[in-house]
């Protein structure tokens, strides 16, 4: 039992350190490999590459590390609570939420709280929203999607007016943060959301086992001895909260926090004890090997990385559905 | 000795939203006691159930576990003593079959928990006593709707239940499976003296295990009583407002419940 469980969680875990020293050897500009290495073995040294190492590339792949392990945790989440393996970290509308609070900072210019606050402003709105909703309606889970598919609808129309009466240079700039990059600017932003987001994340490790249970439905749950009402909301607030960090530092990065959790309850099963740590490894892997990719690809110009796990992912995700072994959900 | 109920549903009314679907109710569960309980489409069985597995909180009355209110007891202390089997819903995800039955522990072993010596011996024995053996390595996703009824029967006997309670256990197994889970449950109710009460469609079912049987109609109970005073012809005509005939059956002199098609029914 053990040894199923730790031996995937090892494999993935030696890929994301992996995956990150590559992401630091190749980045966005040119760096020679010995340079790279001399100025990570110096953490006290100068100079131009040493500055891009540790103040550009480092900060850059430690928050797509985290934000990597973030979505796909709080996908896992969210199938899970939903019941709803098409559930995702912005299917209750967080995203929306964050989306609108960045257009109106970035295209009408309003907001004392900066880029980030007004996002994470928007997330919040929306959370609360959903949450006062579903709370008249006893958290369920067809109330829970419907509130969020509305509130995503509602929130996106509000975006496309405050760009239908904007200048194309704003829009752009918008739509550009809109598909996700992890270029933020601000180190110190970087390292808050880090240090908050993977506590939240460890923190969330401990109830694997609440997962199982409320993902066989609230009634079962309940009678397995779960407050299932009480769990949900939980889970429901934390994975929101740690998403709406994500969003506002890094934008609305898709499909990373749908099709890494479906890879992983097929590499190590749905039991969530062994699949949240693993999902979370995986993401992080997948999303700092598009960041790489999507600096990479197109040099000088670089590529909003949402534009590449959207990418990478359907394709990826469509050859899995593909496959004759496929289970699950037929 | 004073028998003393082990769940008390005392002058119960509720329901869902605004509408109030059964209306004071009551009825007693004793320890080695199988109580069946019956009734059309509709009638509140359900909501019956429900109220009695403390998942919805009754509009008046209250339910008694042991004496104390159902409405104050902690959902985990009370699935420690109570399993509970709602209608057969599918699983979403993939699960394999010992996984899940093992979710049955959470209320005694709690969330930071590995399963040990003693969860593997009675996992050994529940998939004994389902017949599981050759699905145990399957996913609960995958397997037919009779098994994944036993499966889960399996979780809510692995914590060693003093009460069960079951809606309607046996709606999708063969007449082989049905017998021989209201054998397993009939044999716990007798030797180890646990309470259980059953929500079955099939009267001749109820009739042959049960030792007292609830007869439900529009959210009262009609009848209650030992099967031969409640499977009356009369009763269940009034009831279900459809004809039936009842004669003594064959097998420990039970009441047989006979259906009768609308082709015979000219005289």
């Amino acid at each position: 039992m053990g040894n199923k469980r730790l031996i995937p969680a090892l494999s993935l875990g030696l890929m994301l350190v992996t995956v990150m020293f590559i992401a630091l050897l190749v980045g966005g500009s040119h760096i020679p490999s010995r340079d790279v290495i001399n100025a990570l073995l110096n953490p006290r040294g100068a100079g131009v590459f040493h500055t891009l190492v540790w103040d550009v590339r480092l900060p850059r792949i430690v928050l797509g590390t985290v934000v990597g392990a973030a979505l796909a945790g709080c996908g896992v989440v969210f199938q899970a609570i939903l019941r709803n393996p098409l559930a995702e970290p912005y299917t209750l509308g967080v995203s929306g939420g964050g989306a609108l609070g960045a257009s109106l900072y970035i295209v009408l210019g309003i907001g004392g709280l900066g880029m980030v606050g007004m996002s994470i402003g928007g997330c919040l709105i929306s959370i609360f929203t959903v949450y006062t909703i579903a709370s008249k309606k006893n958290f369920s889970n067809t109330v829970l999607i419907l509130a969020g598919v509305i509130f995503s609808f509602l929130f996106s129309s509000l975006v496309m007016l405050i760009f239908s009466l904007s200048s194309t240079r704003d829009v752009y700039a918008a739509v550009i943060w809109l598909m996700g990059s992890l270029s933020s600017a601000d180190t110190r932003l970087v390292w808050l959301v880090s240090i908050l987001a993977s506590s939240a994340l460890i923190f969330l490790l401990f109830f694997s086992r609440d997962l199982d249970l409320l993902s066989l439905g609230d009634e079962r749950a309940t009678y397995l001895g779960l407050d299932a009402r009480r769990s949900k909301v939980f889970f429901f607030i934390l994975a929101s909260f740690v998403t709406a960090l994500c969003v506002a530092v890094a934008g609305v990065i898709s499909f990373v926090g749908l099709i890494i959790p479906h890879f992983t309850r097929k590499l190590v099963g749905p039991s969530h004890g062994g699949m949240l740590p693993c999902a979370m490894l995986a993401g992080s892997s997948f999303l700092v090997t598009c960041d790489t990719v999507s600096q990479r690809l197109l040099r000088p110009v670089e590529l909003p990385v949402g534009v590449i796990t959207g990418i990478a992912g359907g394709v990826f995700f469509l050859l899995f559905l593909l496959r004759k072994d496929w289970w699950g959900y037929d | 000795m004073i028998k003393m109920p082990v769940l008390e549903v005392d002058d119960v009314s509720a329901g869902y939203g605004e509408s109030i679907v059964i209306k004071g109710m009551s009825l007693e569960l004793e320890r080695g006691e199988l109580m069946g309980i019956v009734g059309p489409n509709g009638s509140g069985k359900t909501t019956l159930f429900r109220t009695m597995t403390g998942l919805i909180r009754p509009r008046s009355g209250r339910v008694y576990l042991k004496g104390r209110d159902i409405r104050f007891i902690p959902r985990r202390t009370l699935a420690m003593g109570v399993s509970a089997v709602p209608q057969l819903q599918q699983v979403v995800f993939p699960y394999l079959v010992a996984d899940f039955i093992l979710m049955g522990r959470y209320a005694q072993r709690g969330r930071f928990w590995a399963p040990d010596k003693d969860d593997h011996v009675l996992l050994e024995h529940v998939i004994d006593l389902l017949d599981l053996a050759r699905i145990r390595y399957h996913r609960v996703s995958s397997i037919s709707g009779g098994e994944l009824q036993r499966v889960i029967l399996a979780q809510a006997l692995i914590k060693e239940p003093e009460i069960m309670l079951l809606d309607e256990p046996t709606s999708h197994l063969d007449i082989k499976h049905q017998v021989s889970i209201m054998d397993i449950l009939k044999n716990l109710v007798d030797v180890r003296k646990m309470a259980c009460g059953i929500i079955l469609h099939d009267l001749n079912l109820a009739a042959l295990y049960c030792d007292k049987i609830a007869l439900v109609k529009d959210g009262a109970i009609s009848r209650m009583g030992r099967p031969d005073q409640v499977l009356r012809e009369e009763y269940i005509k009034d009831v279900y407002a459809t004809d039936v005939l009842v004669r003594k059956g064959p097998i420990g002199s039970k009441p047989y419940v006979f259906l009768v098609p609308g082709i015979y029914k000219q005289d």
